[in-house]
């Protein structure tokens, strides 16, 4: 049955299967399937939402379906399983150089992590200080209009991937408490 | 109320009058610092845990570094119990991130009693397992749900969380009678062994062929339908008051709006 479920097809394969009138085998199996691939697409869409916007969403569909296939989960918690992502889309950067937009998608997926999954003070990321500005600048589109992210946002010119190429110089945000909330700010600017 | 971190600032700012809280304890597994706002929570607020990487039903070896660190969180939070699913999720070390189906067989639960009893050496309590979703059922299956949850609490102590949305859509799904579902559970199992329940809404998905009914998928994203606030009627009058949250993951609504849905369901099933 995990094979099945992993594999999107074979429905016949299940013969022990026991379907009632309103769920035949191949939709019961799709219902698995697609828990399976949607469930881990909305939960690496929860810890990168910036990643996401940049990428749209059935750019990310796809991406998410690439790091399934090629890294199939092995631990059961699922942040362990997010944190290697941003690796990942660094690796089909490599992979696809062409496709700049993987690249920078990954800097904004390293940030994001960061942000999603840090909740102690005191904690560190070194990154490029453009791509902060850009992860800064995606985050204020998505507080005001949440109704254009579909498409993705890397389509806006001045958000397009060809734009945000070059390196620049690394900066530290650090993690800090205010008001039972957790923040970031950046730390210090180290000459690149 | 389940707790979800989206949620925390505004629980730690405005404390509202939510009873007690369920957290997933797979969220406090990893030293990522969360523990310090569970502590916050726990100045004012009961708390369970509800984990769900277990995988007691799965073909693999019990994973011990997930139990070892589920006993060490149960022990830190002093939660009142730890829940997991009747199900499995990994097989071959492939996580499926859903909870998945077997056969309610002997074999299963000769297969099962001596996994319990590790899960609970370790947690040094009774583990409380949930019934799940399925969307089919095996030709191999040698009796109900319910006596095989009976049987299997019997044989080793371990106790139940009632998630009354699943048993709906199971029901539903399957063209049975939730109420005669719920019937034959409370028939089966006495009402000692249940100690917590969940609430919950799915979704509706239309048929395009000739039967034309449709079915239902466990989402977590929906509002808890009056059918399931019914079958919360009659658990209670069956049972008695058992402690009962919303469980809501997806389309997630800002804190008041589930705390208003919590009120009128509180009303509904009292009124």
């Amino acid at each position: 049955m995990s094979a099945q479920i992993y594999a999107g097809d074979e429905p016949d394969t299940l013969e022990g299967w026991r379907c009632s009138a309103r769920i035949p085998k191949a939709v019961a199996l799709g219902i698995y399937q697609n828990n399976l691939h949607g469930g881990v697409s909305q939960h690496l869409q929860t810890h990168f939402p910036t990643a996401h916007a940049y990428i749209g969403t059935q750019g990310y569909q796809f991406i998410c379906a690439q790091y399934l296939k090629a890294s199939p989960p092995d631990q059961p918690l699922f942040t362990l399983y997010a944190a290697h992502f941003p690796g990942f889309l660094i690796d089909y950067g490599e992979q696809y150089p062409q496709q700049a937009i993987w690249s920078v998608a990954a800097r904004l997926a390293q940030i994001d992590f960061f942000h999603q999954n840090t909740f102690c003070e005191d904690q560190r990321i070194e990154v490029e200080e453009h791509y902060y500005q850009l992860w800064l600048t995606l985050k204020s589109i998505m507080d005001n209009d949440s109704t254009s992210l579909s498409t993705g946002l890397y389509q806006h010119t001045e958000l397009h991937p060809e734009n945000h190429q070059h390196t620049s110089s690394l900066i530290t945000l650090v993690t800090f408490w205010q008001n039972d909330n957790l923040f970031f700010r950046v730390e210090c600017q180290n000459p690149n | 109320m389940g707790f979800r971190f989206q949620h925390a600032a505004m629980i730690l700012r405005d404390k509202p009058n939510t009873p007690w809280f369920e957290l997933i304890a797979d969220d406090l597994l990893l030293s990522s610092g969360r523990q310090r706002v569970i502590e916050k929570v726990r100045e004012h607020y009961p708390i369970a845990l509800h984990a769900v990487g277990l995988n007691i039903a799965g073909p693999d070896p019990l994973d011990k570094d997930y139990l070892d660190a589920l006993a060490s969180v149960y022990q830190q939070t002093e939660a009142a119990w730890l829940s997991d699913h009747l199900c499995w999720s990994a097989a071959n070390k492939r996580q499926h991130f859903d909870l998945l189906p077997f056969a309610f067989t002997q074999n299963m639960l000769d297969y099962l009693c001596p996994r319990i009893d590790q899960v609970q050496q370790s947690l040094k309590r009774p583990l409380v397992l949930e019934n799940i979703s399925y969307y089919q059922r095996f030709k191999q299956d040698e009796m109900g749900e319910w006596d095989f949850t009976a049987e299997l609490m019997r044989r080793t102590g371990c106790q139940m969380l009632l998630d009354l949305n699943n048993l709906w859509t199971n029901a539903t799904n399957f063209d049975l009678d939730p109420s005669a579902e719920l019937n034959t559970l409370t028939t089966a199992i006495d009402a000692k062994n249940i100690v917590q329940i969940h609430v919950a809404g799915s979704k509706f998905h239309p048929s395009y062929d000739k039967t034309g009914r449709g079915y239902w998928v466990d989402t977590h994203g929906e509002p808890v339908p009056t059918e399931v606030c019914e079958l919360l009627k009659a658990t209670y009058a069956a049972y008695g008051d058992i402690p009962t949250i919303i469980e809501r993951d997806n389309n997630l609504p800002r804190f008041d709006e589930l705390e208003s849905e919590r009120q009128l369901l509180v009303n509904t099933v009292n009124g």
